[in-house]
């Protein structure tokens, strides 16, 4: 093979070049690259021991939180062996929200050694609100479970204080111990601050 | 946070070379669709991604990723968007005997040679592409230029560059 023609007909080839070099595209430092980068980063998860078609994490420290959540149809799931198939139902795992709120002054300051020890942690945006229960879809499990619905409910006493404001369509990052969501800031909306101490807290 | 920020750089380097092989294949609108759909299964891979043919294996999953987008377009938008590609319009093209010559060839043969030409890869980052072993891509990318050399020769007035069409027919190894 004489290499000199192959270097010319691949010259008249990339002569036709759609998208030759002279053309620009956008570069990664773009808006545009940023918030998709961002998007998915976020909205994902590295599962490198499960196939790619599996969204969730194998589930750590799973007999202290079985214990202390109330579920339905959790138990099922937590035992499942994880990561081998995707699972094709829906599975819900229920909370409540403490009534009336800490008063003043009795949040401990938020810490991420703290936060680490949470037994259940998701993340997940809101689908529905009314005025007794919460619906997250969860795209993220840190810790103590592998449900792909939380519903929170609010006991009717509740004047709202002291729990996160939530709102659909937004997304949040919860974490709950024996089957009550906590407050503090140690539920809230998934700002890139609580996110970080979310990633750094739970950090394989 | 440290995956992510590796993750972030990896992307840096891809990011344009991905774009232009999906908007040589494709219009704007999709190619950004698909540019996602790429992006997020380099994220789900990313322990897959072989180190030093990191490009190559991405635009072996934009390849996947861009079949996957024009099965799911309705079938006119889908017939459309291929004949864009397959068939620039002749009175627009600068090589109509080229692209004449093309045509003659298997789709997956054009491909390969875009992969050559365009993305100027060499046969060991078209295997990666491809998923093949860097012999069969050799030999596939043999095979491809010596037919279109010879489709070129067989038009009238055509030229193979470098090559006088005085030595009709003549099989290099």
């Amino acid at each position: 093979m004489t290499p000199d023609h192959d270097d010319a007909l691949r010259a008249r080839l990339a002569a036709t070049d759609p998208m030759p070099p002279s053309l620009p595209v956008d570069p990664p430092t773009s808006p545009r690259a940023q918030e998709l980068l961002e998007r998915v980063m976020l909205t994902t998860e590295q599962a490198p021991d499960v196939p790619a078609t599996t969204r969730w994490r194998k589930p750590a420290a799973l007999a202290a939180a079985a214990a202390a959540v109330a579920a339905i149809g959790l138990g099922a799931v937590l035992l499942d062996d994880g990561g081998s198939a995707p699972t094709k139902a829906k599975t819900t795992l229920a909370l409540k929200a403490q009534g009336g709120g800490p008063s003043m002054g009795s949040c401990i300051r938020f810490s991420v050694d703290v936060l680490k020890d949470m037994p259940v942690a998701f993340g997940g945006t809101v689908t529905a609100v009314d005025e007794s229960s919460v619906t997250l879809d969860v795209d993220h499990w840190y810790k103590g479970g592998d449900a792909d619905v939380v519903t929170i409910s609010t006991p009717s006493s509740t004047t709202s204080e002291g729990i996160a404001e939530f709102t659909k369509g937004t997304r949040y990052l919860v974490t709950a111990t024996e089957g009550t969501v906590n407050t503090c800031g140690y539920t809230g909306e998934a700002t890139p601050d609580l996110q970080s101490s979310f990633d750094e807290a739970f950090a394989p | 946070m440290s995956s992510g920020a590796s993750f972030e750089a990896l992307v840096a380097g891809v990011y344009q070379p991905l774009q232009r092989y999906l908007r040589r294949r494709v219009d704007a609108t999709t190619a950004e669709d698909v540019l996602g759909d790429v992006l997020l299964v380099m994220w789900r891979r990313v322990e897959d991604i072989p180190a030093g043919a990191e490009l190559p294996w991405c635009y072996g999953v934009a390849r996947g990723c861009l079949a996957n987008a024009l099965r799911g377009s309705d079938r006119h938008l889908r017939l459309v968007r291929r004949l864009a590609l397959e068939r620039p319009p002749r009175e627009a093209s600068e090589d109509p005997a080229l692209d004449d010559a093309l045509q003659s060839l298997a789709a997956g043969e054009r491909e390969l040679l875009r992969l050559w030409a365009w993305e100027h890869l060499s046969a060991a980052e078209i295997a990666v592409v491809l998923g093949v072993t860097p012999n069969a891509a050799s030999l596939r990318l043999h095979r491809a230029t010596t037919k279109l050399k010879k489709e070129l020769l067989r038009r009238q007035g055509s030229r193979v560059p470098g090559h006088l069409g005085e030595r009709q027919g003549e099989e290099t190894r």
